[in-house]
């Protein structure tokens, strides 16, 4: 999921500024897959990818949805199977709809200001069970042992504290254990009311986007326990892979998006019904809609369709060119995109809301209609979510416990694939002014570094704005700064390698790091978990930079046996030295360059390991020392501060800011035409 | 002081009168720098003594511009006071500047030479009071008349939205905007209009509203078309602008010097075109 901060606001308001020129450069001039594809490397350093996942909850569901009344009824069964170690003696079951139905949610009692789903609910939803029921292993339905009158839709407390009125989260006792390595089979039965668009989910007059709508297992850990939450506001999900079998009933005027293929299609007594199929996800999402457009077309072996209101081809064509670039690219990096399908939904501008977030094989984008290429925001947002098809859909990690595992991970994955795509103004470009998407994400979370660490779960973070500002963008910072540091090479192989091990798996950050320990080395584990759990941070400064002329050292010296004192200091040979003195603040350090610039206009380079807190830099030549620049190339992308990033010695002439000057008086000029009475 | 006659309305042109158009330049580009000096001083303090100076700004992707900006919270709130005080000196104490540029293209000497700038200077103080009087009068009506168009561009919309969706909602919106500021930009034209009787002619405020009115109903489309063909063109030299400043990028020297010139040619040319814009008021108001 996509998430706006401040900082996008500021840049969008400064690329407005610099606009009317408006020109974006053409997409697409850089090879797409970037290079040879990690398959291409020596097979020491390529993991093989996994075909299928360990297919553990299987769902054949059947909904229909009631447009009018905004409702799904749904039924099916749910075959589960207990792949961990110990035996099941309870299920736990998402209904997270719930979440949407009263003020006593979780949901709706954890402010999470600066975040999605923040607005006053205009119409409430809930998911209520029919039917459940545990079909023997020896019959059907007619043995079937009814489970509703367990289940557990809110629960006391360990400590006898009152019962959480939460209704997302459900226990329910078995009547026997399920072994390990056991099958068993659900009936299920359930009634949808869908929300008002909110979060991820939900209606806008007949636009239904339905996504955690069906009582879903939750994902049972190798040891036995169940990893089960309550559906909080930040938070987003994590279950088991398996197949999906679904079949949608819909009325005939409305067009249907889905995860997985149509394996069938028929109309009859004018309800559309649409059978979806797909074998190794851990979600399923639709939409329907009697206003869609379609486009279609196929980028490889992936058939891409795309969903978009009347008016919309602008956005359609734009998000369409960022997969045709997106797909092969991520393909190279992290492994072939192995499913059929691709779904890409542009709501209408009233389901906002829906936008900008991810389910497997399906993604929703947004945009305003006239798709005016001020900014990059269609490409980034398609991009972006379409990554999500990696960190989330094939990499399913814990996202409630890890978020940064998955949008942290992909928003770097993100800028990186936008930088090929559009190079330096891959966050927009105008008027000689070109943002990229990595710089504003640095810079915005750098404004929060020290406000909490970025490995934490979901719910703890205070404010949406703090969860955008670590989870998504500091975690790309990181990412990115390990990979100027470390080079390309090494994170491809090292992000890369933990993409194609991890593929159809649930890791963890212990594997993340352990994937750059290999790649990348043990420095770059060090400083990645330092920055992950340890809020990291970092700020190489030259703080003081000197350049005196070579002479004699003066004072008492004992020479050939007889002492001798040098008064004067004359100058040796018209040569000068002196010294830069960098030092590095905060808790992660980086190899730097630091760049002496010499009178002559000469420029040397110095490396510098960054392990200690300073450094002094000698240095004696012909040319006198000007100045001195700690990295200059901004290896480190996490750098605190720029500004100190500099300093000249003490009788050199501020060069001030001309350019500055001249821009912001031509700018104001034009202000001041605009105010003349 | 040298008593000043008009000049026959149908003789008056912009570009008779160069000194006018200087004297705008001027006074628009001392406003400017007043600001731009404001928001280089930033730019100063943490970039003047990098070696490159503030060149690192311009860099491509924006990093240290972004960083700096960050570095700047808190430089906003003088940064705005500097605009807003600029912004009214830029409308209100531009009134005398407008009206010295009116009496310049209006009157000449008895030996029809250009009036010295103590005598155009005397005729436009005359005159400011009336024009701030006009001035205030057009504002008030034209926030009324943009108020009225924003909750009219937002009834449109929402109605248009609800049933044709949201391109079309879109789209109607533009267009109940855009006349919206039609209108505004009537009401603007009118105040100039009537400025230009106030100089020329010593009106009291309201006669020459009258005038005016009287003047501008007879041919609202050929005066406002005036108005609207010149503030269009005077967008072009912007335009054209822009390649160089982005060609330009962070460099300094010969081409910083080069852009500043060609900067400041588009500030002039767009001066230019108000005093024509100007001149015209003055025929104009003179055919009635």
């Amino acid at each position: 999921m996509r998430r706006a901060g401040p900082l996008a606001i500021v840049v969008v308001a400064l690329l407005a500024l610099a606009t009317l020129r408006g020109q974006l450069s053409p997409p697409g001039t850089v090879d797409a897959t970037g290079g040879a594809p990690l398959d291409a490397q020596p097979a020491a350093t390529t993991p093989v990818l996994r075909e299928h996942a360990d297919d553990v909850t299987d769902y054949t569901l059947r909904a229909r949805l009631d447009p009018a009344a905004h409702t799904v009824r749904g039924e099916g069964t749910i075959r589960f199977r207990n792949a961990s170690a110990a035996p099941v003696h309870e299920l736990w079951l998402h209904l997270y709809l719930n979440a949407f139905k009263n003020e006593r949610s979780t949901f709706l009692r954890e402010p999470a200001a600066g975040s999605r789903g923040s607005a006053p609910l205009t119409d409430w939803g809930t998911i209520d069970l029919r039917t459940l029921s545990l079909r023997e292993p020896d019959g059907g339905p007619a043995t079937a042992v009814d489970l509703l009158p367990v289940l557990e839709l809110t629960r006391a407390g360990d400590d006898g504290t009152p019962a959480d009125d939460d209704e997302t989260d459900a226990r329910v006792p078995l009547p026997r254990d399920i072994a390990p390595g056991e099958t068993v089979t659900l009936d299920v039965a359930w009634d949808d009311k869908l929300p008002a668009i909110v979060e991820r989910t939900g209606y806008s007059g007949s636009f239904h986007f339905v996504g955690q709508w069906f009582p879903k297992l939750a994902r049972l850990e190798p040891d036995g326990t169940w990893a089960h939450f309550p559906f909080h506001h930040l938070a987003e999900f994590y279950a088991d892979f398996g197949a999906y079998d679904v079949t949608l009933d819909v009325p005939e005027a409305f067009t249907v998006g889905a995860t997985g293929p149509v394996v069938e299609s028929r109309v009859e007594q004018g309800r559309r019904v649409e059978r979806h199929v797909q074998t190794d996800v851990h979600d399923f999402a639709w939409t329907a809609w009697d206003r869609f457009e379609s486009r279609e077309e196929r980028v490889g072996d992936v058939s891409v369709r795309v969903l978009y209101p009347r008016g919309f081809e602008r956005d359609a064509e734009r998000e369409l060119a960022a997969v045709r670039f997106a797909l092969p690219y991520f393909g190279a990096r992290y492994g072939a995109y192995p499913y059929p399908t691709l779904t890409l939904v542009h709501p209408p501008e009233s389901a906002a809301e829906a936008g900008g977030m991810e389910y497997p094989t399906l993604i929703t984008t947004g945009g305003a209609w006239h798709g005016l290429p001020l900014t990059r925001l269609i490409e980034l947002v398609t991009i972006h979510e379409l990554g999500h098809q990696y960190f989330y859909g094939l990499l399913a990690s814990n996202e409630v416990l890890w978020p940064f595992l998955d949008e942290g991970v992909n928003s770097y994955a993100e800028a990186d694939a936008l930088r090929a795509m559009f190079g330096d103004g891959s966050g927009g470009e105008a008027a000689g002014l070109a943002l990229s998407d990595s710089a504003v994400q640095s810079v915005f979370a750098s404004a929060f570094e020290h406000d909490g660490q970025i490995a934490q779960p979901a719910a703890a973070f205070t404010t949406g704005r703090l969860y955008s500002a670590l989870v998504y963008q500091r975690t790309a910072a990181v990412l990115e700064t390990l990979r100027r540091v470390y080079g390309e090479a090494a994170m491809r192989r090292s992000l890369g390698g933990y993409a194609r091990a991890f593929r159809f798996q649930h890791p963890g950050p212990e594997d993340l790091i352990a994937s750059f320990a290999s790649g990348a080395g043990g420095d770059a584990a060090a400083m990645l978990r330092r920055a992950l759990f340890e809020k990291g941070w970092v700020d190489y400064a030259v703080v003081e930079v000197v350049s005196q002329s070579s002479s004699r050292p003066r004072g008492i010296f004992d020479r050939g046996g007889r002492r001798e004192t040098v008064k004067d200091a004359p100058r040796v040979g018209g040569e000068s030295e002196g010294w830069a003195l960098v030092e590095r603040r905060g808790t992660l350090s980086f190899p730097v360059d630091v760049e002496l610039r010499l009178a002559s206009g000469e420029r040397v380079r110095v490396p510098w390991d960054g392990r200690a807190s300073s450094v002094r830099i000698p240095y004696h030549g012909a040319s006198p020392l000007r100045a001195a620049v700690v990295d200059p190339d901004h290896a480190v992308l996490l750098d605190d501060d720029l500004t100190n990033n500099h300093a000249s010695v003490a009788d050199a002439e501020a060069a001030g800011a001309p350019r500055t000057l001249e821009r912001a008086t031509y700018w104001a000029e034009l202000v001041v035409q605009g105010l003349a009475p | 002081m040298t008593p000043l006659v008009r000049l026959p309305a149908a003789s008056v042109h912009a570009r008779r009168r160069p000194r006018a158009v200087l004297a705008l330049w001027l006074w628009e580009a001392a406003l400017g720098l007043a600001l731009g000096t404001s928001v280089a001083s930033v730019a100063g303090q943490a970039y003047g003594h990098h070696p490159d100076g503030d060149a690192p700004l311009f860099h491509a992707g924006g990093l240290e511009l972004l960083d700096l900006l960050r570095h700047s919270v808190g430089a906003e709130g003088p940064l705005l006071t500097t605009l807003v005080l600029v912004g009214a000196a830029a409308h209100l104490a531009g009134l005398l500047p407008a009206t010295l540029v009116l009496a310049e293209l209006s009157f000449v000497t008895p030996t029809r030479k250009a009036p010295r700038l103590r005598d155009a200077l005397g005729r436009a103080a005359g005159a400011v009071p009336a024009a701030f009087l006009l001035s205030m009068m057009t504002l008030v009506v034209q926030a009324g008349v943009l108020l009225a168009g924003f909750l009219l561009v937002t009834a449109a919309w929402t109605w248009t939205t609800a049933h044709l969706g949201e391109p079309q909602g879109d789209k109607t919106a533009i267009v109940v905007a855009a006349l919206t500021l039609t209108a505004a930009g009537a009401l603007g034209v009118l105040g100039d209009l009537a400025r230009a009787v106030v100089v020329r002619e010593r009106a009291p405020a309201l006669d020459a509203l009258g005038r005016a009115l009287e003047v501008f109903g007879a041919h609202p489309l050929r005066i406002f078309g005036s108005a609207a063909w010149r503030g269009a063109a005077a967008w072009i030299p912007v335009a054209f602008a822009l390649p160089l400043a982005t060609r330009v990028g962070g460099r300094g020297g010969v081409a910083l010097v080069a852009l500043a010139v060609v900067h400041q040619a588009v500030i002039l040319a767009r001066a230019a075109v108000r005093a024509s814009w100007m001149a015209k008021t003055v025929r104009v108001a003179g055919e009635a």
